[in-house]
């Protein structure tokens, strides 16, 4: 029992100290964002490394989303004679819940690990303390490219997959299914609202931050050589995908204050 | 990189940053409202005493089409609700419009239907629709439902407790002619329902009269069993049958319920009339003054009671063939072991083992052959190890069907 | 001159400097030798100003490091250039674009004479030609020369050197240790080297210091170290093994 809380207790002091390091490592962010100048050349090659980059498997996601999201909510509402409602509930859980959520877990897979692994090679092989000896703040060269690249182009995959997931979810009912179409379409744009995809951009502006600034922060803090970096890597994409689930909980409670229709 | 590569990568970002751009706008305004009429819309209110089954968004409907939907619901007065309905401007409302909450479909898909008047006037934007027709819908009449099925559960319930503390038969007729006086006004009242839904009045009427309804609702039920069928094979059995006693002559039934939650667990049930059981011994010392001596005088009395009702409730599990079960066997303790290959099946059962008179066990055996899946045939011994006439065999027949089988026999109403 | 004042400095429990004093003298070469793991380089990392120090100062050309902020601190690190100890060439970068690092970041440069420094830049180290090739391509000798080269780009006026020999065969060695005097020679600038490569260390050395369990355990001139009749820094030049360093 003593064993047990003292674990307890080491776990949850770990969880705030890298909470208090992210936070640090925030506000050095926010510092450097705006020191002139803005690294185009750095911004640009993460947002075709996690926008274009990303395109493949988020479009392969949310169709197969989409598509069994359709054959499952086909299953139950054959029921209740409520078929036409596949498209609408399609729609809502997309827009509102798994298209932010699903968009950020695959870019945190591919892209956050990505960030977090090439980060802490640097950190190892001293390539960061190059930058610094050079004057330059690797944070400034490195951090903010990767953080805005990941802020502006999470929300535009959250589109794709949204587009991609219902376009999944048409095929599975219309074409496969052989559902007729208007009542699909129909119940699809009057139960999905502005505020449901207002509130699903919201979200997923926040998980590309929280996605790209833990990731950063973890090749960041990496130590000890090639084990180094893989550790990072591995703790990077836990822990940017467990806060991305918790922060949905609370961003949701939230977003439904803020947005009346949400 | 060269400043060619540089320009072409900058290019794709461009053209791939546009296409989600304009996907979220699309989407944002292909969902938003305002598609729903290209020329505007306005508000009027409506007070309602319910608005139960109203949401955000139900549809407002003329004539089967839609022309709105609610925007808002507030309580006035704190007895009433407002509710805020949205109408395409093209849609003109008089002012005797008549308002009303109905019900569609099997789920009770609320939405409100709007009555045009004949008067000249029209109603101004942010007025009120002052006529309401009041709420007719499936919750009156599942209240009245609900009252007959009060009543029948009274019904089955006073039946178990004669069952179960097996009083004698005039008690259970007595309460049988009570409760049938009961069931009485309910089936009045179940008729009087059924006779409104056979005019089509209401909703069920309207529902049950409707082909398409029907359909639909056998459609729903089908997939519903399908569904709970899928998850647990929770499996019902019911049957009946009667056992012809050889030496006593007479006839002694069962009625029998088997509840499977998986198919080697079972829990029987068993209601027996049993005509002629065995005598019922009791030990009566009374005392006796006679002439200032008072003796204790012991009375064995020996009590017959005919067609007595008798409870049997088991546990069954199955290894393969063979089907071992306990529990309470002709309202007394007892065990049994089943066995079954094909059509044919063997038991055995050994219950009341009171010997407070040297009494032997209660044992019976016999042999049962399915003709087909629901018909059977049995015969065998029972009590054969008693002392006295008990002793007897017997010839029956039984059948019994299973909740697929209750399925088919119900036929159009479909109890599935 | 870069003076050292009563450095302290842990890593957690492991206190790697305890009151380190040193003294860099201008326009010189010193050597600081060390076993490996005797924190070395996290001295050198002290006096560019990567590490701070948990007490003690820092002074460089009379300011002291530890009254400058993080933001300060960036022009001042111009002075200084860094051979890192596996030259930590930027991997996404090929050769030219390392080497012209500083310069497009610390310089207002046309692309022609950015071309024009890089080219004599590689040049210097004995390098022409490769300007295209990626660190990957290359082999640990042409990084390290690379590396200086990407150093010397803003002509400092201190060069720190992180074990510029290590893991290069004895013809690189001294080859490499040839181009440090050459540079130091042209440029005439303050060198700092970590190292423990005893021999080359003395050909090239104007004083050398020994860092012994966090403190400087000798100093002087590469005659008076040798000289020396303290029996671990003896041990150490002849490299003597007594079984306890461990």
């Amino acid at each position: 029992m003593k064993r047990l809380v003292e674990r307890l207790g080491f776990w949850i002091q770990k969880i705030m100290e890298e909470f208090g390091e992210v936070l640090s490592f925030t506000a050095s962010f926010g510092r450097w964002l705006f020191v002139p100048p803005f690294r185009w050349r750095q911004t640009m090659e993460q947002m075709e490394f996690i926008g274009i980059g990303s395109l493949p498997v988020i479009a392969l996601t949310g169709l197969f989303t989409g598509m069994v999201f359709a054959l499952q909510a086909h299953h139950s509402f054959r029921i209740f004679h409520a078929e036409a409602l596949i498209g609408s509930t399609v729609g809502l859980a997309l827009s509102r819940e798994i298209g932010p959520v699903f968009t950020a877990l695959m870019v945190t897979a591919r892209a956050g690990s990505a960030m977090a692994a090439e980060i802490g090679s640097m950190k190892v092989t001293e390539q960061i303390d190059a930058l610094e000896s050079m004057a330059v703040s690797p944070i400034h060269y490195l951090v903010v490219p990767r953080v805005v690249a990941g802020l502006v182009m999470v929300p535009i995959l959250y589109g794709f997959f949204l587009f991609i997931g219902v376009a999944g979810a048409y095929f599975v009912a219309v074409g496969l299914l052989g559902l007729p179409e208007a009542p699909f379409l129909s119940k699809l744009y009057y139960y999905v609202d502005m505020d449901d995809v207002i509130g699903g951009l919201m979200k997923s502006v926040f998980f590309g931050f929280l996605l790209t600034i833990i990731s950063c922060h973890r090749g960041y803090r990496t130590s000890g050589g090639a084990q180094g970096v893989g550790l990072s890597t591995t703790r990077a994409v836990v822990i940017s995908s467990v806060t991305v689930l918790v922060a949905d909980y609370f961003l949701t409670s939230w977003i439904l204050e803020f947005l009346p229709n949400f | 990189m060269t400043r060619y590569q540089e320009s072409q990568r900058n290019i794709k970002i461009g053209v791939f940053t546009l296409i989600g751009i304009c996907i979220l706008v699309y989407s944002t305004i292909r969902v938003s409202d305002r598609n729903l009429s290209s020329k505007g819309t306005y508000t009027v209110s409506v007070v309602l005493t319910s608005a139960t089954g109203l949401t955000r968004k139900t549809p407002v409907q003329i004539a089967g089409v839609q022309v709105g939907y609610i925007e808002s619901l507030d309580l006035v007065d704190n007895r009433r609700a407002r509710v805020g309905l949205r109408i395409n401007k093209e849609v003109q409302l008089t002012e005797d419009v008549t308002a009303q909450v109905r019900t569609k479909g099997f789920l009770g898909e609320t939405y409100i239907d709007l009555m045009p008047g004949r008067d000249e006037n029209l109603i101004k934007p942010n007025g009120e629709i002052t006529s309401v027709n009041p709420y007719t819908d499936l919750s009156e009449l599942t209240s009245k439902l609900s009252a007959v099925t009060d009543d029948i559960k009274v019904v089955t319930e006073s039946m178990k407790r004669n069952f179960v503390e097996g009083g004698n038969w005039d008690q259970i007729m007595s309460n049988f002619a009570q409760l049938s006086q009961k069931l009485n006004t309910s089936l009045s009242s179940v008729s009087n329902i059924t006779q409104k839904i056979d005019e089509g009045k209401g909703t069920i009427g309207r529902l049950v009269n409707d082909e398409e309804t029907i359909e639909n609702i056998n459609q729903a039920a089908k997939g519903l069993s399908e569904t709970i069928g899928g998850v647990n094979r929770f499996q019902a059995e019911i049957g009946y049958h009667l056992e012809y006693l050889g030496n006593s002559q007479s006839v002694k039934n069962y009625v029998s319920l088997g509840l499977k939650p998986r198919p080697d667990k079972a829990f029987l049930l068993d209601f027996v009339v049993d005509p002629n059981p065995p005598d019922q011994r009791r030990l009566t010392t009374t005392d006796v003054t006679s002439g200032g001596v008072t003796t204790t005088v012991t009375t064995d009395q020996s009590v017959t009671i005919r067609n007595k009702f008798l409870i049997s409730a088991q546990l069954a599990k199955t290894f393969r063939d063979v089907t071992i079960r306990g529990g309470i066997i002709e309202s007394t303790g007892g065990v049994g072991v089943d066995y079954k290959r094909g059509p044919y099946g063997l038991s055995f059962s050994a219950f009341d083992f009171r010997s407070d008179y040297g009494e032997r066990p209660h044992l019976k055996a016999f042999g049962q052959v399915n003709l087909t899946k629901n018909f059977y045939l049995l015969s065998g011994m029972d009590d054969f190890i008693a002392k006295n006439h008990e002793r007897d065999w017997f010839v029956g027949a039984g059948f019994q069907v299973i909740d697929e089988d209750l399925k088919s026999l119900f036929g159009a109403a479909r109890l599935k | 001159m870069i003076q050292l004042v009563n450095i302290c400095k842990s890593f957690g429990e492991q206190a790697v400097l305890k009151g380190l004093n040193l003294e860099i003298p201008k326009g010189k070469v010193t050597v600081v030798l060390g076993q490996s793991g005797s924190g070395k380089s996290v001295l050198l990392k002290h006096m560019i100003g990567l590490l701070r120090p948990d007490s003690g100062e820092v002074v460089v050309d009379g300011t002291s490091l530890s009254t400058l902020s993080d933001h300060e601190i960036v022009p001042f690190r111009c002075r200084f250039g860094m051979l890192f100890q596996g030259a930590a060439l930027f991997d996404s970068l090929n050769v030219f674009e390392n080497v012209a690092f500083p310069l497009k970041e610390q310089r207002q440069l046309s692309s022609e004479e950015v071309r024009k420094i890089v080219e004599a830049k590689l040049a210097a180290v004995g390098l022409s030609g490769i300007e295209e090739k990626m660190p990957s391509e290359l082999s640990g000798g042409m990084r390290k020369r690379v590396g200086l080269a990407r150093a010397i780009a803003l002509e400092p006026k201190i060069i720190l050197y992180d074990e510029p020999t290590t893991g290069l065969d004895p013809i690189m060695t001294s080859s490499i240790t040839q181009l440090i005097s050459e540079t130091q020679k042209r440029l005439k600038v303050t060198s700092v080297i970590i190292s423990h490569d005893i021999e080359s260390s003395f050909n090239i050395a104007d004083k050398i210091a020994l860092l012994h369990e966090g403190r400087i355990l000798m100093e002087g001139s590469p005659e008076e170290v040798r000289q020396s009749k303290i029996p671990y820094v003896h041990n150490f030049i002849n490299g003597i093994s007594t079984g306890s360093e461990v």
